[in-house]
């Protein structure tokens, strides 16, 4: 495939760029605060922006257009799906997680739960989720760079994983919410630029989509994407509870310089994440429109790179690569510094350490495990280049819904969990999520090759996350023991604390 | 100048109350987002019919229109949460000062 040069020279612009912004983070990523949390000094506007950035991925991008291409109408369960979940993390979760942590989403489990065991299922929940969300990440990365630079598959994925391993080991988390916020405004400017061009050439006409279509009442029928409607409610359950479970988006609660900060990012991000949604469903119908119904190159998860060019040409095809590659290398980072901060925070700090490390060696172990991440990463993307890593992008999503969103959203708003119930909860959902994806067609049947799947529905949530809660319902419940009293003796401190914030305390607790 | 006994009870029991109705809308809102969504998740794995009749023109249907007011409606029930806590966080930012 030709090179294509305007790709190629915003790709290095923006690399270069990020550099830049890892060298001046560098000085301001002091100790464990400037190294987790960007010592709490980013603005709610410009979290709230890193936030969507996080969440508005390649898949976000591509996928929706994706399906609106090759499925028609279906393409609106994720952009419905997409904006959903940021209101019920605004709601239960954001404000008391910034007034009860510090760094990570444990802080907050820990608050009133035994320290230890919290750590260990958040840490172990964390590091599944974001290396199955690395992984999916970095064979999308490498074969896009493969595609438009015209290198190898294995060195597009090294130049990558080098470049994310970069920005957090020398910017922590400052560098990674200054290149979302870089990448999330790019990706608004470039949706927004090809919406102009579409209402540019059709009006806000769209039948012009259908048009198009050689079998226009298939394209307008919903129910082609998921198969079963109990599928379809899991994926649902999914977008809705999942983000308030992510650790990566999570962590950016703390990066700002309070509670209503928190809230106020996820107001900002909810609204930009809606309006991006709404614009990628006029692209959805215009790729509909101007791609026609045959095969694309590359796939139908290039309809959007695809229409780019439709619309502008080589230039917006160019632009609107790099934008995508940009995309995925920001998300990429920060779900490798998630990763890091739940070996080096959680694990090793408290764990190991039972809080007694000091920030130094804290601050080396996270890059050591920056290192390792990175590394192994790398190693299994190359590995699983020809497989078919789609479930691995599905997995995060039912993790995030099944262990944490219950872990956290319990502990935050029902007195009666204990550390009991929490760890029994956390790992059925855990076990569940992982158990029900492997034995569902996409792996047992499309990856191992059996004849027919155990488990007979495509998306899990609705098991995992049911059987976690009702599970960590009567481990509590049933829990006499001291430390489940004493679980629940602290839970009216830990309401005053997560409303009120730390300066505010309650004249009486009642 | 300080303010009295009475009048610090007050503004904590106005406190109270107003963080109590703002965990109440909190779990309202919440349920109806989840409620929405899910049941908008399931009526397109239904193919429920109704979703794919033309709304207007040739292409936009009732799934179109559902799925922009599930949107709108997100936006405003965040809008209205973080109108009400904007005032609990002046009442905060007041005790804070009374209490320094």
């Amino acid at each position: 495939m030709k090179v294509n040069a305007v790709a190629v020279g915003i790709f290095v612009a923006f690399v270069l760029l990020t550099l830049i912004i890892t060298y001046w983070s560098k000085r301001y990523s002091v100790g464990t605060s400037g190294f987790y949390s960007a010592g709490g000094a980013i603005t709610a506007r410009q979290n709230g922006l890193a936030i969507a950035g996080d969440y508005l991925s390649a898949a976000s991008f591509l996928g929706t257009i994706a399906v609106f291409f090759s499925v028609g109408i279906d393409g609106l369960l994720y952009a419905v799906g997409a904006v959903a979940g940021w209101p019920i993390a605004m709601f239960l979760v954001g404000e008391r997680l910034r007034n009860l942590g510090r760094y990570t989403f444990s802080d907050a489990l820990a608050y009133r739960l035994a320290d230890k065991p919290m750590r260990i299922l958040a840490a172990i929940s964390t590091l599944c989720l974001c290396v199955c969300y690395l992984i999916a990440q970095m064979v999308g990365a490498g074969s896009l760079v493969q595609i438009l630079f015209d290198i190898p598959y294995a060195y597009a994925v090294a130049l990558v994983g080098s470049l994310m391993m970069v920005y957090v080991i020398f910017g922590g988390m400052l560098a990674t919410t200054w290149i979302q916020v870089v990448k999330a405004s790019l990706l608004m400017l470039t949706t927004f630029a090809m919406v102009l061009l579409v209402v540019h050439r059709f009006g806000l006409d769209l039948d012009a989509a259908i048009s198009a279509q050689p079998d226009p009442i298939r394209f307008l029928k919903p129910g082609r994407l998921v198969s079963d409607p109990l599928s379809a409610i899991s994926l649902g359950v999914a977008f809705a509870l999942g983000p308030a479970g992510l650790p990566h988006v999570l962590m950016r609660f703390f990066t700002v310089k309070d509670g209503q900060s928190a809230r106020r990012s996820l107001l900002y991000a909810t609204t930009i994440i809606a309006l991006f949604q709404l614009m990628v469903v006029v692209l959805g119908y215009a790729a509909a429109a101007l791609l026609g119904p045959g095969p694309l190159p590359g796939g139908a998860n290039m309809a959007a790179i695809h229409l780019a060019g439709a619309l502008g040409g080589e230039t917006l095809l160019g632009v609107t690569a790099a934008v995508t590659f940009a995309t995925i290398l920001a998300v990429v980072s920060g779900l490798t510094l998630a990763g890091a901060s739940a070996v080096s925070h959680d694990l090793y700090s408290h764990v190991w350490r039972r809080g007694q490390a000091k920030e130094t060696s804290e601050i080396r172990v996270s890059r050591v495990a920056t290192l390792l991440l990175g590394g192994g990463v790398i190693g299994l993307a190359i590995i699983f280049q020809h497989e078919n890593v789609g479930f691995l992008a599905t997995l995060p999503l039912v993790i995030a819904a099944s262990v944490n969103f219950p872990a956290l959203v319990l502990a935050m708003h029902w007195r009666g969990l204990t550390t009991r119930g929490a760890l029994a909860g956390g790992l059925t959902g855990l076990v569940l999520s992982v158990g029900l994806i492997i034995a569902s067609k996409k792996v047992w049947v499309d990856i191992l090759g059996h004849e027919s799947s155990i488990f007979p529905y495509e998306y899990p949530t609705l098991f995992s996350l049911s059987a976690s809660l009702i599970v960590s319902f009567f481990a509590s419940i049933t829990d006499r023991s001291q430390r489940g009293r004493g679980d629940r003796q602290r839970f009216l401190a830990q309401v005053a604390r997560s409303e009120r914030g730390p300066d505010n305390p309650p004249l009486t607790h009642g | 100048m300080r303010r009295t006994d009475v009048a610090v009870a007050q503004s904590e029991a106005r406190l109270t109350q107003l963080l109590r109705q703002q965990r109440i809308l909190a779990w309202l809102l919440s349920v109806f987002t989840f409620a929405m969504t899910t049941g908008f998740f399931a009526l397109m794995g239904f193919g429920a019919p109704i979703l794919s009749r033309v709304a207007f023109g040739r292409s936009i249907t009732n799934a179109n229109v559902v799925a922009v007011t599930i949107i709108l409606l997100i936006l405003a029930s965040i809008a209205i949460f973080e109108h009400r806590a904007v005032r609990i966080d002046a009442l905060l930012r007041n005790e804070a000062r009374e209490s320094r």
